[in-house]
């Protein structure tokens, strides 16, 4: 595929406005401005960051692959995300937000169940981030190659190494800043690319509609209750408060920004899935019928945008991809630093902040080698979702609402949870068709009963935040 | 469905994509306001440390 000129400029361009950005947001002198930004940001720039993050791939690309195979219907079941990020805006981002103390998720477990749980919920989202960096990395890289024909492997560590630097060298602020022009991008181009093609006659809206409710009949009689009902709570509740979103509570300058930015994000989700699934189906009517799900958006933009635009699609879909990639890589590494390194002893100021760095970097190089073996978007967004809600969800919307917590309920729930759903999902594969994240949900409740049975409520110095 | 469908493809296709780019729009004015707040920090510090 060639790239003239202007093409090239536009690459450029973006680069270069992340690069000023990231020049100007830089410096980061203590773990706490790496982490949470010294707990100053507005209201606007956490609905940003948050809105940037939420619409990566999987809710852009892969959205618009789920329009054109299955018309509205996805977009329905979806809408149980966006209801998830205003509840969670309502009710838990505001309780999480006055935790002035923590840095981390881990911290908040700690104040609650006590250190166990604290490297538990580490564990879970170290490893649930490196995932989530690896499937957005396998988008971008495709793109890359599909437009370069560079080998693969180059693509990933192009898309994936740029994120790591600017996430390295700035940590939350220089993360929230690069976030909120990407998502300007990505809106400003995918939202011209739907306006063309409505404007541009390529898009026929009757047409598109019978096209919709045709799909939508097709997918819906293929789907029983128990598949329905698995993504819906998978989507519902799979990425709610997972690291990068807990951090830009914890980041917000008080509850009212930290309420305010969750439920503008959770309605932007609305607004933008909408649209993104309205491109999907409406590509039919000029798109090759045989196109993978997954290259839909890229096609269909390409087929709209004038001669020479082509350049504004490929930064849009970098920023699409590098948003998300952002806010996942700085919470892994905070989560390491803070929830597994320092669990015992926290290193001086110094070191802390160096392992952050180093292990930003680290973790990035993992996802290059994981992204090579990660699944299609939507399926490998399913699957961690799978683990995250089984594990770390229940006792910490319990720790939020909940007086004298005790120890093993925080444990024990994660443990239960994680494996129930692992075992349900790899080794008996679904029985019945009941869906993993039920069955984990399940476990982590009744573990959480059992272990607030069983044990005493966590000691008043850990309540403090002073264990 | 079907009887929803149309008018929903209308707001999809018009509301939607000037919805997004207002929000777009919004956000470029508070990220400029963001990173003054945030270089202005950068500079209070780094006189601070000439005085020192």
């Amino acid at each position: 595929m060639n790239l003239n000129a202007l093409d090239l400029t536009a690459v450029a361009g973006y680069f270069v406005l992340i690069g000023i950005l990231a020049y100007f947001t830089r410096r980061t002198k203590t773990f706490e401005e790496f982490s949470v930004g010294k707990h100053s940001v507005p209201a606007i720039m956490i609905f940003a960051s948050l809105a940037a993050t939420i619409v990566g791939p999987g809710f852009s690309i892969g959205f618009a692959g789920r329009g054109w195979s299955t018309g509205y219907v996805f977009y329905f079941l979806v809408l149980a995300y966006a209801l998830q990020v205003v509840l969670v805006g309502l009710f838990l981002a505001p309780r999480l937000s006055a935790q002035r103390d923590c840095l981390s998720l881990g911290d908040v477990m700690r104040k609650k169940y006590g250190r166990l749980t604290q490297l538990l919920t580490g564990i879970v989202s170290v490893g649930l981030c490196i995932g989530f960096t690896a499937i957005m990395g396998k988008v971008g890289g495709a793109t890359l190659h599909s437009v370069t024909g560079w080998p693969m492997l180059i693509c990933l560590i192009a898309v994936t190494g740029t994120t790591a630097l600017v996430t390295f060298s700035g940590g939350v602020r220089a993360t929230i800043a690069t976030e909120a022009m990407q998502f300007a991008i990505k809106s400003i181009v995918i939202s011209a690319v739907v306006l063309l093609a409505v404007i541009g006659g390529k898009a026929d809206l009757a047409q598109t509609a019978d096209q919709a409710a045709e799909l939508s009949r097709q997918a819906l009689d293929g789907m029983n209750g128990w598949q329905i009902t698995g993504v819906v709570l998978a989507f519902m509740l799979g990425e709610a408060l997972i690291p990068p979103y807990a951090n830009r509570a914890l980041a917000a300058k008080g509850a009212s920004g930290s309420k305010a930015g969750f439920v503008m994000a959770g309605l932007f989700c609305v607004v933008w899935l909408g649209m993104v699934t309205f491109l999907g189906v409406s590509a039919h009517a000029f798109v090759p019928a045989d196109t993978a799900a997954d290259d839909v958006l890229v096609l269909a933009a390409r087929t709209v945008l004038p001669a020479g635009m082509f350049g504004l699609l490929l930064a849009a879909v970098m920023a699409i991809v590098m948003a998300s990639q952002e806010a996942v890589l700085n919470s892994s590494a905070v989560a390491f630093v803070r929830d597994i390194v320092s669990v015992q002893r926290a290193p001086s100021e110094r070191t802390t902040l160096a392992l952050a760095k180093i292990s930003t970097l680290v973790f990035a190089a993992l996802a290059i080698y994981a992204a090579q073996y990660a699944p299609s978007i939507i399926d490998g967004l399913l699957l961690l979702y799978s683990i995250w809600a089984p594990t770390v969800l229940v006792p910490l919307v319990l720790g939020l609402f909940l007086e004298n917590t005790r120890p093993a309920a925080g444990w024990l729930s994660i443990l239960a949870g994680g494996s129930s759903s692992l075992v349900w999902q790899m080794a008996l594969h679904e029985p019945g068709g009941v869906p993993s994240i039920l069955v984990g949900l399940g476990a982590a409740l009744l573990a959480y009963g059992l272990g607030h049975v069983m044990d005493r409520p966590v000691a008043s110095t850990q309540q403090t935040g002073a264990a | 469905m079907d009887a929803a469908t149309l008018p929903l493809t209308y707001l999809f296709a018009y509301v939607f994509p000037v919805a997004v780019i207002v929000s777009a729009a919004i956000t470029l004015v508070a990220l400029v306001d963001f990173i003054k707040d945030v270089y202005a920090d950068i500079r209070i510090e780094d006189r601070a440390r000439d005085r020192r």
